[in-house]
């Protein structure tokens, strides 16, 4: 007998407590639009948003400032947690709990600054690659934004060694200079025109229990506008706040993934960072038709939309892009791997992420090509040819399917991986500039991150928000509900303490 | 379409009985064994493996209120054989650490070369499991049967790894003096 027997052995367990254990998971739900096997597209898609997020930021790089030709409304008002949707109820129990709010500034502030792009651009490669290429075959959608600036978050409230890993992963040399990138990046990429938008959003959930440096939580809403709550996280009203926030910040697109989000009973500090894209084409698709997709899973009929406005290209060793443009607010670029290679295979392509982090890459040069002879309907119905204007620009096609699918990502190994130990082990975790308590006890439970892509003929949407769950490890705990529903011990006790009456329940 | 129905389906001999259970069933047994293996290709031969071995063992097996655990018991059996012995599979190092575990329930004045029934050991641990709490109870299945990492079970139950080893390690110890009074081994 050995322990392989034993495993082996375990096949004989209980029928119903093997039924019951395949409970469905707390965070982990996908949608089934994936199941399309559209793997192919959702690698070239990740990659696209990733270009779209961050496009508007490094626009500037190249040629000293960024785009200024969107026009941004921020919020007037300081509560960014609140959207104008919000119910008067949702509103009254976010203000319960809330610690600190941050102030928005009056204007966008868009001074860039190269070095800072360098150091944004290798953090998304190195992250980018890793995150990516696990998984293979599946549809993944991740935002590197979000988990940044949840890092710049964690690298704030930690000191030591434990903040020193977080900013070598963002390649930033010191705090200042990651929290001066994090209120740029912040600042020169909010917008919101209503469809058009890209909105971020952070914020911290605190256990009451415990003490807070209130100092600290002031410079995370001036320099991250980020929101900081304080409750008891076994409080139900508490939870539903935290469910509120991260449903108004995806504007409800994450809700079945975290429908059943809740604070960790056990948690100290819970910290969300989130990302919420839409941008309409500035010309819109036209129905195509119905076309195969040669997903990992095998093929798929579906509609195929084609462009009608103007696409540019980009020809790489192993791969070609294409770009499409949106109303004023970036753009997506779809990047097809050359045939016989995956998406994740390509990610290990230097060019790749060279293209994608360059915001205006030498895109391929657009045929001329002679137009036939135009015949006007001239007032005195006299028909004569012109001659003018007789060559036009060809643009490329793209023929694209609709997609729309979510991910949920586990992102402490990876973060591990790039060299993050100390905040994942409570012996060496240094989170004193947050809070004097808990020295020794506390450490990173998990990090995680739930995305969704929507892209159709007339635009895409996307969203991500990435939570930091912080805890003391002590003792399970699932939830706050207790049944009495086997033997148990009752106590009686008096207003002094004093116990009165003791007995055990072992039948009803 | 209800779970007797389906076996009745396997009693009949009516090859639409596979059809149905790989409709209601099939992602889920997919679920299971890619858990265990890690490789997508494996696992669909598993699930694929299970099938055929349900068809031989209904009848006489008539798993009418179980079929779900039945089906999983044999995908786990198929998965759990192949990954001890495909070696391309590279998941022996994850056997080994479920095993290590296990062996610590084994009782200190026991005999590791000491024959046993693994009847005796399923129904003593069964006992030991269904006096457990629900969530403990979840947790160990989700261990040791699904084979899970102590990760992907505090992803599923919303709670963090430590807490979840924290939890095993001491539902070991237990089960060890468990089967120490029960003298099972």
């Amino acid at each position: 007998m050995n322990g392989k027997d034993m495993l082996e052995w375990m096949n004989g367990l209980d029928d119903k407590a093997v039924i019951d254990a395949d409970v469905t998971p707390v965070r982990v739900k996908k949608r089934n639009g994936w199941k399309i096997g559209i793997s192919v597209a959702a690698g070239v898609l990740a990659v696209a948003l990733l270009t779209y997020i961050i496009y508007p930021y490094i626009k500037g790089k190249k040629n000293g400032k960024p785009d200024i030709s969107q026009t941004t409304d921020f919020p007037q008002s300081s509560d960014t947690s609140i959207s104008d949707t919000s119910t008067a109820i949702e509103t009254q129990i976010l203000k319960i709990f809330e610690m600190a709010a941050p102030v928005y500034p009056a204007s966008r502030n868009i001074q860039q600054n190269c070095e800072k792009m360098d150091a944004y651009a290798k953090y998304c490669t190195e992250i980018t690659r890793k995150v990516l290429s696990d998984g293979v075959g599946e549809n993944k959608i991740f935002s590197p934004l979000s988990l940044y600036m949840s890092l710049s978050m964690a690298a704030e409230i930690s000191d030591g060694n434990t903040r020193q890993q977080i900013l070598d992963v963002m390649h930033q040399p010191d705090i200042k200079a990651a929290r001066n990138t994090a209120k740029s990046i912040w600042l020169a990429n909010y917008m919101n025109n209503g469809e058009d938008k890209l909105l971020l959003a952070n914020s911290l959930w605190l256990n009451s229990g415990w003490t807070f440096e209130q100092s600290l939580l002031d410079i995370l809403a001036s320099d991250y506008f980020a929101s900081s709550f304080s409750g008891d996280p076994t409080d139900a009203d508490y939870s539903i706040a935290y469910r509120e926030w991260l449903s108004e910040q995806t504007d409800g697109l994450l809700d079945d993934n975290l429908d059943g989000a809740q604070l960790d009973p056990a948690m100290l500090i819970t910290l969300a960072s989130s990302v919420n894209f839409s941008g309409s084409w500035e010309s819109s698709f036209g129905y195509g038709e119905e076309g195969i997709f040669h997903g990992t899973s095998g093929d798929v009929t579906t509609c195929f939309y084609n462009s009608l406005g103007r696409v540019r290209t980009y020809t790489g060793e192993n791969f070609i892009s294409a770009v499409v443009k949106l109303k004023g607010n970036g753009s997506v670029r779809f990047i097809l791997p050359e045939e016989g290679m995956t998406p994740e295979q390509l990610l290990q392509d230097e060019e790749l992420f060279d293209f994608m982090n360059d915001a205006d890459p030498n895109w391929d040069p657009l045929k001329i090509v002679e137009k036939e002879p135009q015949h006007t309907d001239y007032p005195n119905h006299l028909d004569y040819p012109t001659y003018e204007n007789l060559t036009e620009i060809e643009y490329p096609t793209l023929t694209m399917p609709l997609v729309d699918f979510t991910s949920s990502f586990y992102l402490k190994d990876y973060c591990r991986e790039l060299g993050i130990t100390d905040a994942f082990d409570p012996s060496c975790a240094d989170f004193s500039p947050l809070t004097k308590q808990g020295k020794g006890q506390l450490s990173v439970d998990s990090i995680n991150q739930d995305a969704r892509i929507i892209i159709d003929e007339f635009g895409c949407k996307a969203v991500a928000i990435t939570t930091w769950y912080i805890g003391t490890g002590d003792d399970p705990i699932f939830d706050n509900k207790i049944v009495l529903d086997r033997p148990y011990i009752v106590e009686v006790v008096s207003e002094s303490g004093l116990p009165l009456f003791v007995g055990i329940v072992n039948n009803i | 379409m209800n779970d007797g129905d389906i076996v009745n389906l396997f009693l009949d001999r009516d090859e639409k009985a596979l059809r149905v259970v790989a409709d209601q069933y099939g992602k889920r047994l997919h679920g299971v064994s890619f858990r265990i293996t890690r490789d997508r290709e494996t696992s669909e031969e598993c699930v694929n493996d299970t099938y055929l071995e349900a068809w031989h063992r209904i009848p006489p097996s008539e798993p009418r209120n179980y079929l779900k655990a039945f089906l999983y018991k044999i995908v786990r059996a198929k998965s759990l054989n192949r990954i001890i012995h495909d070696h391309r599979l590279k998941r022996q190092a994850y056997v080994d650490e479920l095993t290590t575990e296990l062996e610590q329930c084994i009782p200190s004045k026991s005999n590791i070369e000491d024959e046993m029934d693994g009847k005796v050991f399923a129904d003593a641990v069964n006992r030991f499991i269904l006096a457990l709490s629900d969530e403990k109870r979840k947790v160990f299945v989700r261990r040791y049967f699904y084979m899970d990492t102590s990760s992907q079970i505090a992803e599923r139950f919303g709670c963090s790894d430590n807490k979840v080893r924290t939890m095993l390690h001491r539902m070991r110890q237990e089960l060890k003096s468990f089967l120490e009074k029960e003298e099972i081994l």
